[in-house]
């Protein structure tokens, strides 16, 4: 019996701390303008539009945007971009001078970039998934850990 | 320096403009700073400018780039030595997708890596020193580096690996004379004939290797000495006389290589430049390459070395009116970021030089650091 009662416990304490890692992932939302012409996309499609590599949706020219706010920028980069941030930021200097592309446009915040892809044909950026709201379009969620 | 100052009073009202309107242009830039000292250089060797050792500020680039209403602008305008202003380039493009842009203006000759990847701005460049033969054309370059013209290029992405390609149509260049020197002139504002240059390049980064990148490219043209490829006849006449005339028939050749596993990276270029003599009805080739191998340590110290070795056949007329010297060179350097956007870098050039011309031989070795910043 007290075997069992041990076992409850220890059972109980695994499903807690599961529950809490859990309840604390966060995950980012990339979102565009609600006529993008495509309903989802890639980690690996917004990757390379985040390195400038990919600059059109057929024929519509992308335009990223991303935030001010170094938490999410962050996480971005490091877990959706797998790089550092000095390195992102290092790519596209060397991006922008030798191809004129130019980098995705900063918003200061999540409603600011929301609102600016409302307003953008061919708009797509990031936000925490809880922040997502109004006329954009979820293309994808990606669990960026706690 | 007036027109410098001209220029950049130009570049900053169009800066300010922007700002207030709704476009906001971004106006970047490098600069560098940098010692080099040869301690035994013999005279009349390419080392012997840096006998005495020079401090120097190298280039102030001043670029911006924005698209508006979908059409794409980029200026680049660049301050060498002090005094030499250059309108380095000037694009108006349009991008109908990802596999096609298309560029009018002045631009970056594709040919090989280096000449469009660290044109300039020496905080991405990898070493001090560029190889010798990528020169620019106003800098005893022999290679056409820029281009006024017409650009397409694109980038596919297929299982294979994305590639990339681009194709360019614009004037050749033109042997000519410029303070006392005989240099290669991209022909600016107008072409000295109805020959033009033409050229592609094509790269792959294959899925199946991770960090390779191959590529290739061609160029052709025509070269020919303008009426401005004048010479001094005598140090103490006015009168200038002009050179041999030259009219090749050019075809460059380029194959890079670049990989890069872990912290350590490789990087190679090979070109080979066959001229066609019309007036002697004769053919050269020669050739150019380099190697460089890096190290990066946490993204902080890179060591790095580079190979480079530039061979001219020494009865081609081109490389005779140019003045070209065969070249082989060791560096040997140290690279120190000091964050994304400065670093410092050290660096030792041990240099053989043969002039085809007189056929001497040199030997020395150059000593380098510069400080170099994106701003």
């Amino acid at each position: 019996m007290n075997k069992l009662r041990w076992s409850f416990v220890l059972g109980l304490f695994v499903l807690l701390m599961y529950g809490n890692a859990h309840s604390y992932a966060r995950e980012i939302a990339i979102i565009s303008h609600k006529d993008y012409p495509s309903g989802t996309i890639t980690a690996a499609k917004v990757k390379e539009i985040y390195l400038g590599e990919k600059i059109a949706e057929g024929t519509v020219k992308i335009k990223p945007m991303e935030q001010n706010d170094e938490s999410i920028k962050k996480r971005f980069i490091e877990k959706v971009m797998g790089s550092s941030v000095d390195a992102y930021k290092a790519y596209w200097i060397k991006k922008f001078f030798q191809e004129g592309i130019t980098p995705p446009t900063a918003k200061t915040s999540s409603s600011d970039l929301i609102q600016a892809i409302t307003q953008t044909n061919g708009g797509i950026g990031y936000v925490w998934s809880d922040d997502v709201k109004g006329d954009v379009k979820v293309l994808l969620k990606i669990d960026v850990g706690n | 320096m007036k027109k410098i100052m001209c220029m950049l009073i130009l570049f900053t009202t169009v800066f300010l403009m922007s700002v207030s309107s709704s476009y906001a242009f971004e106006l970047n830039g490098f600069a560098d700073v940098s010692f080099t000292a040869s301690v035994d250089a013999p005279e009349g060797s390419l080392g012997e400018e840096s006998k005495n050792g020079n401090f120097a500020f190298g280039t102030l680039d001043l670029y911006l780039a924005q698209s508006l209403e979908d059409i794409d602008i980029l200026v680049e305008l660049v301050v060498e030595e002090g005094a030499i202003l250059d309108l380095e380039r000037l694009t108006i493009g349009y991008t109908f997708e990802d596999s096609l842009k298309v560029r009018f203006g002045r631009f970056h000759t594709p040919i090989g890596v280096w000449n469009t990847a660290y044109h300039h701005g020496t905080q991405l460049q990898p070493t001090i020193a560029r190889p010798e033969f990528l020169n620019f054309e106003d800098d005893g370059g022999i290679l056409p580096v820029h281009t006024i013209g017409l650009y397409l290029s694109g980038r596919v992405r297929t299982e294979a690996g994305a590639i990339e390609y681009g194709a360019m149509y614009g004037n050749g260049p033109a042997v000519t004379g410029e303070d006392g020197n005989i240099i290669l002139t991209p022909n600016n504002i107008g072409d000295n004939n109805t020959n033009k240059a033409v050229a592609a390049h094509a790269s792959i980064a294959p899925e199946a290797v991770k960090g390779l990148k191959i590529g290739v490219s061609g160029y052709l043209s025509n070269v020919q000495t303008d009426e401005n490829a004048m010479i001094d006849s005598d140090i103490d006449s006015d009168i200038d006389d002009p050179i041999d005339p030259v009219d090749v028939d050019q075809t460059i050749i380029g194959a890079a290589i670049s990989y890069s596993i872990a912290d350590v990276g490789l990087m190679g270029e090979y070109f080979s430049i066959a001229n066609k003599d019309n007036i002697a009805d004769d053919s050269f080739t020669s050739s150019a390459y380099y190697a460089l191998l890096t190290y990066s340590i946490k993204d902080k110290w890179i060591p790095y070395v580079m190979y480079e070795n530039m061979t001219a056949d020494d009865e081609d007329p081109y490389f005779l009116t140019l003045g070209t010297s065969d070249i082989t060179r060791v560096s040997g350097g140290l690279r120190y970021n000091i964050n994304y956007r400065s670093s410092i870098k050290g660096e030792i050039r041990s240099n053989d030089q043969e002039d085809i011309v007189k056929d001497d031989t040199w030997t020395w070795t150059e000593y380098a650091v510069q400080w170099a910043l994106a701003f």
